[in-house]
């Protein structure tokens, strides 16, 4: 939607260049950065439209909301999930000094779960602070679970009493709801000052997570899914300076970043009789505390209508926590060492070159190196089947990975409306502890665009990419050798072939937007192997806009895509099942606004979304066998009214209308108790209709 | 010449008859000329028939019927023309999981329809060896089965049990084929192979001999036909083998030996459920809890007990792995008056390292050799003479070689020449597959015994003979994998050294034969339930067949062949009387009052002097020897 923007703007330039430097326009580059501006007397300008600087607006919005309905899902779509009322605070305020320094502070929605708040100071040119506060929250399910959570402790009460199997915990039927959300906040400080040929800008955000999410614990064969309890928070500071002179552009810029859990683990006591000896509890490990940084720098040359680039980044996480006991029951296995100091290192080198040798013609080429290097000592651990039981040890043993890739690409322009690009790259992976040490790719793609009319602009883009590697070999590192046969997705051969068309209308006032895709995958080396074998997709998009009046804009967006995943599978490396995923998902979105209404006073505005998303899976080995339905369906209706009393208030009428419903024949229907080995969270899906109402009054100035 | 039945067997026979005057109205009003459809090839009829082959040409359904053509060859691949009498099983298979989370693949029975004088469905002799069969009825709902289209559908055929018309007789054949309605089965469930059963079972064959192969077995032996779980086939024959197996029944790879050719060879320990691991571990009730965790269901059991899991506790792994590095050989001996001077090395042949002596190798628990004289007259003493290398210093040693003596061997004058065995066992200590110092809860793993032979000056090739191998022993109880007294396992050599005509019989017992632990008469009245402590013996095969256990000689002739080897010595009675050796072997089993006349009549000598015993009188190879009219190679059931 921006490319008239931009198109202006280009011409533009175009024309300040050709009228500033015709010597320029012969004999550099094209580009603004080639003009001769030492010509320019700017101390002679003068903005003849601009009036007077100062300026003190503002707009103040106090809302109140209500919503019916008990699933808070619906705090997804209206950023709230009170049952009842909910009141919020939204404004915006913007101060401007004769000196041009300018104060701006934005409230959105305060009081709501979902809600953000921004205060910014700022001297055009020259410097910039900004304080923002943003609050985000996924709402998921609310289950029901036995464990009380308290400090990284799941506790069963006081009267719980074990049973080998669900169907005799009759402490199930005292479970307590819980809801599984998380919160999500980020405080974030930061500022930039620039000078002559020079900008540099600092940040530091907080961000803090709260609240629970699906997991499991375990102890052998028994299970419980639990609402895990998460609070941790990450801090971040990135600072970078950039430097300006001609025909270069130099930057530094560094990072540190630390995470921290409130939890050094999930401990648990076993709803369960012990399996084996005293297993009355158990602990899982959870996210280390840990940290990171990052030191990078580029630099940009000039040279007429040659640019390079180069860019340097090198990247350390740390984690050196203390390793939980091997186990809690009886005597633990002794450890090789309290704490492992994991470290692991990247180093990242970008070139890139590019050159227009003509004016129809430009070339570019790059190379990218990254290196991930896992330093983390090795040492011989205890291995535990399940708490108590001991089975040998095994050393750790880190992963290591260097990506190389090399890109070549033109570009050339027939005409102004019509240019033809192709780009080829070589990839290379090389990798330790996996099947196959190295894995390359070559790719080529190719786009055609073009202006068939005047309004109607296509593009249309083909591409081909053959993935192979080395030979496939046992893992060293594992009891037993890998099923030959058996391939990995991401280390598999595979032939890639992609087609997209796009295609871009605009019939006077009506404007459409076509699109489509196509590819396919083929992961099948040979007719025996194991694994995802082949992946077909297939979608579509229409978006179009048109004004009814000049007063009435209806805007629609029809999408659909389509993806089938067939894999290979066997349990006994001669016999072999296979499984057929069938993904589809479909959106559709129609919106109208009608405005002037009432004496220019009242404003209507309705939105309709629809989006369904499905997968079907079919397995068969000779029988044919369907899983049952897996799918999310939403339809949301969002209308809205706004009259304007006067100058300097408006009232403001929102209603939300969704219709919800997800299916996973997984978990469907299931009481807590229907797995006799796993304590559940009951039936986690949702069916829901809800309303929302919201009734805002704002007063500007 | 044969005579060949036309009988058709039909229920529907008024088909036939449409079919017929149909045919009969074509032949009269066509008159275009052209040649019939070609009939099948037939070939030329099977004159001999030793053995029966089906060959599966077509299999189907119409109308949801099943229907098999089939051809039947004898073993020159001759036509066999008019068989009278046919079953006809169906069966589907469903997979893994199908019937719930965890649970093996199941067989479903639908039908068995026997063909003779009635028949269910409709069975044809083409005439040309070629046969069809179409089931009674459509196969779904048969037996309260769902017919589930792409599932794995087995056919059985069991012919023979019966004679053609000339009064040929058919032997027993059990044929099946795999099929699915839409193109190739697309899995299955092949675990055992017969052929492994009659290693230690002779043709097995059940239900009156009728059902002799594991494919037909199984068809029946599910848990949609028979109404009592303990005989669904896997958890049948498990509890069969409980009681009296003759290895360790942990060993699940006696039966289920890893092969090529059975798809699902490795199924005992890759899909473990309650039914086939709780056949054996009969004190556990998964569902109530007792003896493991509650488990209402197989859905878990592969969580705990993965398929490396299960395979290493119920194989040796860890201890073969122990066994291959350590070898102990004896690499010289000679006699020195009645001390032998016996060198033994100690190695590891999968590094070539050189171990010290015994007594300095803290993961030797035991180690020690026997010794006896007398190869050529089955010994001469049933006290073998012995040492214990691990708490015995070495006289000398050099190059890992180290010499040890062993004194007091009974060598009678004049036997200078012959030759003495020397017999090695031992045990050795680890953990987890490894080597480690002998204490207290370390677990020891015995080795595979050996026997060397030995004369006045050096190691010999041969010695005393060969009546029995390791491998023909091994047949049912594995390679050296049965022990003796701890720590004994070369039952081709070891036993014999002490297990000697030195033993003797009780005088008063019904049959003295059954009860000395001279080796061979110790062997036959053990395998026969007749030796005191083995009465609940149940001999696997047939007990006749004497190539189960006996090898050929030097000169390729089974060991059983009469007459005698000359060092087989009479049996010692312990009133001092003895049986010449022929009548003291064979009244073992054949011990009637007639039999014993009778070898009493043909000079053998019961309960006699050692002279008479021993003087040759037996004319047992006169007509039971080797070409005769009753050589006991014929007369037995040897294979």
């Amino acid at each position: 939607m921006n490319t008239p923007i931009t198109v202006r703007l280009t011409l533009v330039s175009l024309a300040i260049a050709a009228a500033l430097s015709p010597i320029a326009y012969a004999q550099g580059g094209y580009g603004l950065k080639d003009a001769n501006r030492s010509a320019v007397k700017k101390e002679a300008w003068v903005c003849k439209g601009c009036t007077s600087n100062i300026e003190n607006k503002g707009v103040v919005t106090l809302g109140i909301a209500t919503q019916d309905g008990d699933d808070s899902h619906i705090g997804n779509t209206t950023g709230t999930d009170s049952d009842g009322g909910a009141v919020s605070v939204s404004g915006n305020l913007r101060q401007r000094k004769e000196d041009g320094t300018r104060l701006d502070a934005q409230a959105h929605k305060l009081g709501f779960d979902d809600g953000s708040a921004s205060l910014t100071l700022r001297s055009p040119g020259h410097y910039q602070i900004y304080l923002n506060y943003q609050a985000l929250t996924r709402f998921d399910a609310e289950g029901l679970t036995p464990y009380l959570s308290a400090g990284g402790q799941l506790s069963l009460p006081d009267d719980w009493q074990s049973a080998g199997t669900t169907a005799g915990m009759t402490g199930l039927a005292n479970s307590n709801p819980v809801k599984l959300e998380k919160k999500r906040q980020r405080f974030e400080l930061g500022g930039e000052v620039s000078g002559d040929g020079f900008d540099s800008a600092m940040n530091f955000r907080h961000e803090t997570r709260e609240g629970a999410q699906r997991s499991s614990v375990n102890l052998l064969t028994n299970a419980a899914m639990v609402a895990k309890p998460i609070d941790d928070s990450t801090d971040t500071l990135d600072a970078s300076v950039s430097f300006r002179r001609d025909g270069f552009l130099g930057a530094i810029n560094g990072q540190v970043s630390k995470y921290s859990n409130q939890y050094q683990k999930l401990a648990f006591d076993n709803a369960f009789y012990p399996t084996f000896g005293a297993a009355y509890g158990g602990q899982m490990a959870v996210d280390p505390d840990n940290q990171a940084f990052s030191l990078g720098s580029s630099l940009q040359f000039f040279e007429g209508r040659q640019q390079a680039l180069m860019h340097l980044r090198f990247a350390r996480m740390s984690q050196d926590e203390a390793l939980l006991d091997a186990t809690v029951t009886g005597p633990s296995p002794q450890l090789p060492i309290a704490a492992v100091d994991n470290q692991v290192d990247v180093m990242e080198l970008g070139l890139r070159y590019s050159n227009r040798p003509t004016r129809e013609l430009s070339l570019k080429a790059s190379y990218d190196f990254r290196d991930r290097d896992n330093k983390t000592p090795e040492y011989l651990f205890p291995q535990v089947v399940t708490d108590s039981i001991y089975r040998g040890d095994a050393w750790n043993k880190p992963y290591d990975r260097t990506r190389q890739q090399l890109a070549l690409g033109a570009q050339y322009r027939f005409s102004r409306s019509w240019d033809l690009s192709s780009d080829y790259s070589y990839e290379h992976n090389s990798y330790n502890l996996l099947s196959r040490d190295s894995v390359f790719e070559h790719r080529i793609d190719a786009a055609l665009r073009g202006q068939i009319l005047p309004n109607w602009q296509i593009r249309l883009i083909g591409e081909a990419a053959d993935r192979r590697g080395g030979n496939y070999e046992a893992s060293d590192y594992t009891e037993r050798a890998n099923q030959s046969a058996m391939r990995q997705y991401f280390l598999a051969d595979r032939d890639k072939r992609e087609i997209k068309l796009m295609t871009d209308h605009s019939f006077d006032a009506l404007s459409l937007q076509f699109n489509l895709h196509t590819g396919n995958e083929d992961y099948s080396d040979n007719d025996n192997s194991l694994g995802l074998s082949e992946v077909r997709y297939t979608g579509f998009g229409l978006n179009g806009s048109y004004p009814i009046a000049d007063n009435i804009h209806l805007n629609a967006f029809v999408g659909k895509d389509w993806r089938d995943s067939e894999q290979a599978g066997s349990s006994t490396g001669v016999s072999r099942w296979f499984a057929e995923n069938r993904d589809e998902n479909t959106s559709v979105s129609l919106g109208i606004k009608w405005d002037k209404l009432w004496d220019d006073k009242l404003t209507l505005g309705s939105d309709y979304l629809y989006s369904d998303g499905s997968s079907d899976t079919e397995v068969s080995q000779g029988l044919q066998s369907l899983y049952g339905p897996y799918s999310a369906t939403r339809h949301t209706l969002k209308s809205w009214a706004d009259y304007r009393l006067n100058e300097s208030m408006s009232l403001r009428f929102d209603w939300i209308y969704e219709d919800y419903r997800d299916m996973d024949w997984a978990n469907d229907n299931l009481a807590m108790d229907a797995i006799p080995n796993v304590i559940l969270l009951g039936d986690l899906s949702h069916d829901y209709q809800a309303h929302y109402f919201g009734f805002s009054f704002s007063y500007q100035w | 010449m044969k005579k060949y039945n036309d009988q058709t067997f039909t229920t529907g026979w008024r088909l036939p008859l449409v079919g017929a005057a149909l045919l009969a109205l074509s032949a009269c009003g066509g008159g275009d000329g052209e040649p019939g459809n070609p009939g099948d090839p037939g070939g030329e009829p099977a004159m001999d028939i030793q053995s029966l082959k089906v060959e599966f040409m077509d299999i189907g359904l119409t109308d949801g019927v099943a229907t098999v053509k089939y051809r039947v060859t004898n073993q020159d691949d001759k036509v066999v023309v008019g068989i009278p009498s046919a079953t006809f099983i169906a069966a589907q298979l469903v997979p893994e999981g199908f019937t719930g989370a965890g649970n093996a693949s199941t067989w479903q029975h639908f039908t068995a329809e026997t063909c003779a004088s009635t028949c269910p469905g409709t069975y044809t002799d083409l005439k040309t060896g070629i046969y069809t069969y179409s089931f009674s009825a459509p196969l779904d709902g048969m037996n309260g089965q769902t017919l589930q289209p792409g599932a794995t559908q087995r056919l059985v055929i069991k012919l023979g049990g019966d004679k053609l018309a000339d009064g040929t007789a058919l032997p027993i054949t059990n044929a099946h084929k795999d099929w699915q309605s839409g193109g190739e089965p697309a899995y299955s469930r092949d675990i055992v192979a017969i052929d492994t059963c009659n290693s230690c079972h002779n043709n097995l064959a059940f239900h009156g001999g009728k059902y002799n192969q594991v494919e037909t077995c199984v068809t029946c032996h599910n848990s949609s036909k028979v109404s009592n779980p303990a005989n669904v086939f896997a958890p049948m024959v498990h509890g069969k083998h409980l009681t009296g197996f003759p290895k360790p029944i942990s060993d699940c790879e006696t039966c289920h030996k890893a092969d090529d050719k059975l798809a699902d060879n490795q199924n005992w320990h890759t899909v473990p459920t309650m039914e086939a691991c709780g056949s054996c571990h009969t004190a556990i009730n998964f569902p109530v809890g007792e003896g493991h965790p509650a488990q209402p269901n197989n859905a878990n059991c592969v969580a705990c007990h993965n398929p490396d899991w299960t395979a290493n506790v119920h194989s040796g792994g860890d201890n073969e792995a122990v066994l291959a590095s350590v070898k102990a050989d004896i690499v010289s001996a000679s006699l020195s008056g009645t001390t032998v001077n016996v060198g033994v090395k100690l190695s590891n042949p999968q590094t070539g390292e050189v171990y010290g002596s015994a007594d300095t190798l803290a993961f030797i628990s035991d180690l020690r050799v026997y010794a006896n004289w007398g190869g050529s007259m089955d010994y001469t003493t049933r006290s073998a003479r012995s040492i214990r290398l691990q708490s015995t210093a070495p006289e000398s040693g050099a190059d890992g070689v180290y010499t040890y003596a062993i004194s007091g061997l009974t060598i009678p004058a004049g036997t200078e020449a012959d030759t003495g065995t020397l017999a090695l066992q031992g045990r050795l200590c680890a953990l987890d597959g490894k080597l480690t110092a002998c204490a207290e809860g370390i677990e020891t793993v015995v080795m595979k015994s050996s026997h060397s032979f030995f004369n006045a000056t050096a190691l010999t090739a041969t010695g005393r003979r060969t009546v029995v191998t390791n491998d023909t022993c091994g047949s049912c109880h594995g390679i050296q994998q049965l022990n003796f007294h701890g720590a004994r396992n070369d039952l081709e050599g070891q036993c014999q050294v002490c297990h000697n005509h030195n033993m003797q019989a009780d005088a008063t017992a019904a049959n003295p034969a059954h009860t000395t632990a001279d080796f061979k008469q110790l062997i036959h009245a053990l395998h026969r339930g007749k030796f005191a402590g083995f009465e609940t013996l149940n001999y696997p095969g047939d007990i006749g067949n004497c190539a189960q256990c006996h090898a050929k000689g030097d000169n390729g002739v089974l060991t059983v062949a009469l007459p005698l080897s000359s060092a087989v010595q009479p049996m010692a009675l312990n009133d001092g009387s003895f049986t010449s050796p022929t009548a003291a072997v064979c009244s073992s089993c054949h011990e009637s009052d007639s039999a014993k006349n009778h070898m009493t009549q043909q000079g053998g000598v019961f309960a006699g002097s050692k002279a008479d015993a021993s003087a040759g009188t037996e004319s047992c190879a006169t007509c039971h020897g080797q070409g005769g009219f009753v050589d006991v190679l014929k007369v037995h059931p040897i294979k």
